[in-house]
């Protein structure tokens, strides 16, 4: 079994990759005969042009990382060691995320921050007779801007949990010991949490680096292009150029293979930074006292960066016919033609069953395969170094840019004689490799905490390994495991990177086709478009929320 | 010296406001070494953490060494960072970022002492790890990041040393050896030390003073001695381990009192009237051969453990009374013949009856 799952996940990551490879020492199409030769590396970087782009994403990448992690490191700061209100609603930027996928986050803020029809310049206009638009969003610090709010839920989750697990005692022994809060923090503090910092930097700086929507929706009308915008457009050029945009792809792998690695590095001396505990760390919490209400109304602040003004400005331009300041004349103007306008155009339709199809159907398959990595991973005793191996495998995708695997398996699949290109089966494999790693981590937490002997007693009990894994294993692990495909749903709706290189028509996936309307579009039907997706998203993921309590489920 | 005046500290538990102290008052003098004993959840860290300024009581004061460090009346609180106290945590708190040197000369750094080569090897030397001084925390073992706490709580020559259960997670072996070495380095040292912890042993064998303390409270202050031998609770006398506490009603007789219990008459030399706690300390059980007489009863043999140094004895005294436990180095008992045992008087201590407070008291 293991070699079938060895194989199976193999399949699905490396090959993809790999042909980048291929791609990159050919000049020709997919799917003739190959012509191997360096011309296509050798033309793709003699351009300076790449190397202005590889600069301008470095330098995003740097920018967005630092704000986030400094941003995220401060709200996770106030929430776990301060007395802070935060930490009465700090759940909802768990939740923010999930009704706004990023492309909708992005969309909401060019509505406002748009140098003609974006709300706040036109409040600016209207209210204040400021014609010039105030703040400009087709910018390089526009991107910027847009880019570290759509991060900052993530980082902050993820970064959260790094505070819970330092022990205040570090901290009280350096004030003990003379030590003003400048210098326990100078000294203690951020000494001790530099490899999570760090690691946690680097992280946020691939996700930065790979993103596409940003460089897409934002960079592209203002004339700024980053490396990730060089791909597409190799990629889009007519006719489509896969031998460029593999050869651009492969020094992406190479800088996020480096980043990895320098991960790896910064976390790896980890375990020096193991000591010995003491009781259950007690929650003892710096009192804010007069600076409480300062953080209260940052916390609410950030919410509305992050969620609630583009959730607001897509709401407002939903019944608008066309982007307007708030005002009792705008008021008078209100539609609801836009929603017939939306439900009228058959794609918009057809992409949000795609993509719930598409998410639970990867969901069900990477929850699978995860459950099973994870089961071997947790219970079988021999045959380690293959098990490591499977692990590390089915954990790359978390590393790699969805556009990578997007490019990649475009190419694979268009030199194979699998006639998969061009439907939702190709879709349906990128979302399986891209969201493997959260399905296995996800598995992984629920059966670690099924006690061994449970299995055992099925085993004297004289069940053979599938009956217990089915009858026992499954049955009491199957909160994870719905927890799991629902998550995996969850994120595959969001799904734009890789799946720009592999819709087609009749297969449009929503994120996807929400970029295509910003392209030849009107933002008032986007709007009411986006808003009934929100609408109805909400409803799913109360309908879930619910249905979890019942199960047990806390994701 | 230590002062501490009608300390009170109330905690936000559930909806409720729960008094984890309750107006502590006590004197710490100079050069000794004074433990506060109790279960977990007594308050007694709660106090220690007070006085180092890491929690902020209610109401009260403190004083270390002359200074009032805080004074709720007066709105002083003096941070932690300036109060001169060296302190061991529980955890220890070793910074793993640092080596063994530099977790030493920290406290040197902060306070921008002189000499702070010399004197964190010096501290370094009075726990014997000098040669580590290079290494990181984590290439320590328990009992020597122990040793670092202590020398990075010594170095910079605190006016007070706060030792937070520092004993508590090491086996039971380096515990015994610790607890000697921390009394010696007492003695050298002479710092005037608040020890804190739920081990009686630990309390006894280092304390100058114990105060043992329940739901907020201190219970009773005393010496090891008088603690061990007179407690004047019932909860210390339990807390202690191993006493035989028995009840009666007392009246005025030949000894001193005689007090009327289930089993018989027993004489003790202490004064009391009226229904009463006894407690009787299991060493002080003898067993005598010899027939009846004042303060001797007949028992039965219930069960007896051995204990290498000692033998443990259950006996079950007549008249339908208690359960005694008895410590004798006498060899193995028959248990179907009776044994007399006697009590002298001088060792029949009289309780005073339990505080009985109930424990959360909502404000």
């Amino acid at each position: 079994m293991l070699a079938v799952l060895l194989a199976l996940v193999g399949w699905l990551i490396i090959p993809p990759l790999a042909v980048l490879l291929f791609g990159s020492i050919t000049d020709t199409p997919p799917a003739v005969p190959p012509h191997f030769t360096l011309d296509t590396l050798h033309y793709a970087y003699a351009r300076p042009r790449i190397w202005l782009a590889l600069a301008h994403s470095v330098f995003y990448a740097v920018a967005t990382a630092t704000a986030v992690l400094v941003i995220g490191g401060f709200l996770a700061w106030l929430v776990e060691r301060t007395d802070s209100r935060i930490r009465a609603f700090a759940d909802l930027f768990a939740l923010a995320p999930i009704l706004m996928p990023s492309v909708l986050l992005i969309s909401g803020w060019i509505l406002l921050l748009g140098p003609k029809s974006g709300m706040i310049n036109l409040i600016a206009r209207d209210w204040f007779g400021i014609t010039d638009p105030v703040l400009d969003i087709y910018s390089f610090w526009g991107m910027v801007w847009v880019g570290t709010l759509q991060e900052l839920p993530l980082a902050f989750l993820w970064l959260w949990p790094a505070f819970r697990a330092m022990n205040p005692d570090l901290e009280e022994a350096a004030r003990v010991a003379g030590a003003d809060y400048f210098m326990t923090l100078r000294r203690v503090t951020l000494p001790i949490l530099r490899p999570t910092l760090v690691g946690s930097w680097i992280i946020f700086f691939i996700y930065s680096l790979g993103a596409l929507s940003v460089p897409l929706l934002i960079g592209l009308p203002a004339k700024i292009f980053l490396y990730s915008t060089e791909i597409y457009l190799a990629y889009r050029r007519v006719p489509s150029d896969l031998n460029i945009a593999s050869a651009y792809s492969l020094m992406f792998l190479l800088v996020t293979v480096l980043s990895i690695w320098a991960y790896r590095r910064a976390t790896g001396d980890a375990s020096r930074f193991v000591t010995v505990t003491g009781k259950a760390y007690r929650p003892r919490l710096i009192s804010l006292g007069r600076w409480q209400s300062a953080s209260t109304a940052l916390g609410i602040v950030l919410l509305l960066l992050v969620a609630g003004l583009p959730l607001f400005v897509l709401v407002w331009n939903a019944f608008l016919p066309y982007p307007q300041a708030p005002s009792v004349d705008s008021i008078r103007h209100l539609t609801a033609k836009n929603f017939a306008a939306a439900l009228d155009y058959e794609p918009a339709k057809r992409a949000v069953v795609n993509s719930l199809v598409l998410g639970v159907a990867a969901g069900v398959f990477a929850t699978l395969l995860g459950a099973l990595i994870a089961w071997l991973s947790l219970r079988m005793k021999s045959a380690r170094r293959w098990i490591a191996l499977l692990d590390q495998i089915a954990m790359a995708p978390l590393a790699i840019p969805g556009m990578i695997f997007g490019v990649g398996l475009a190419w694979l699949y268009l030199v194979l004689p699998v006639p998969i290109y061009g439907t939702r089966w190709i879709l349906f494999l990128a979302y399986v490799a891209i969201h493997l790693p959260f399905a296995v981590r996800i598995c992984m937490s629920g059966l670690s905490q099924l006690h061994p002997e449970l299995e055992e007693a099925g085993a004297v009990a004289g069940a053979g390994w599938l009956t217990r894994l089915t009858r026992i294993v499954l049955r009491l692990a199957a909160a994870s495991l719905v927890a799991s495909v629902l998550y995996v749903a969850l994120r595959a709706f969001r799904e734009y990177a890789a799946s720009i290189f592999l819709t087609a028509p009749g297969t449009e996936v929503f994120a996807v086709l929400v970029l295509d309307m910003w392209e030849g579009g009107n933002s008032n039907i986007l709007s009411a478009y986006v808003t009934m997706v929100i609408v109805f998203l909400s409803v799913l993921a109360f309908v879930f929320s619910k249905m979890g309590r019942r199960l047990g489920i806390s994701a | 010296m230590i002062r501490v005046a009608n300390l009170t500290k109330r905690f936000q538990a559930g909806g409720e406001r729960v008094l984890a102290l309750d107006g502590i008052e006590f004197t710490i003098e100079s050069h000794s070494f004074f433990t506060l004993l109790g279960p977990s959840g007594c308050g007694k860290s709660t106090i220690l953490r007070c006085v180092a300024g890491l929690e902020t009581p209610d109401g009260g004061e403190i004083e270390i060494a002359g200074q009032t460090v805080f004074a709720s009346a007066q709105g002083i609180n003096v941070p932690p960072n300036r109060r001169r106290i060296g302190m061991v945590f529980q955890s220890y708190a070793i910074w793993p970022h640092m080596t063994v040197y530099q977790n030493v000369a920290f406290p040197l750094e902060a306070q921008r002492q002189a000499d702070v080569r010399t004197r964190t090897m010096a501290a370094l030397d009075t726990v014997g790890l000098a040669a580590l001084a290079d290494r990181y925390a984590s290439r320590l073992s328990g009992g020597q990041q122990q040793r670092v706490a202590f020398a990075r709580a010594i170095v910079a020559e605190p006016q007070v040393l706060l030792l937070d259960e520092p004993l508590s997670n090491l086996d039971a072996a380096l515990r015994d050896q610790m607890c000697g070495e921390l009394r010696k380095l007492h003695e050298r040292l002479r710092l005037t030390t608040l020890y804190v912890t739920h081990d009686q042993g630990e309390a006894l064998s280092m304390s100058d003073r114990i105060a043992v303390m329940r739901d907020g409270r201190f219970v009773e202050v005393a010496t090891p001695e008088e603690l061990w031998k007179s407690p004047r609770t019932e909860f210390a006398a339990h807390f202690l381990g191993g006493a035989n506490i028995l009840s009666g009603e007392a009246n005025p007789g030949p000894a001193g009192t005689v007090v009327l219990t289930k089993f018989g008459e027993l004489h003790s030399h202490h004064h009391a009237k009226g229904p009463v706690s006894l407690f009787v300390r299991p060493e002080n059980v003898a067993l005598v051969l010899t027939g009846p007489g004042a303060n001797r009863f007949e028992c039965t043999v219930v069960a007896q453990r051995f204990h290498g140094d000692m033998r443990e004895v259950e006996l079950q005294l007549p008249h339908g009374g208690p359960v005694l436990r008895c410590r004798t180095r006498t060899p193995v008992l028959s248990t179907d013949r009776p044994v007399i045992i006697e009590i002298r008087p001088e060792h029949v201590e009289v309780l005073s009856p339990d505080d009985a407070r109930p424990r959360h008291q909502s404000l």
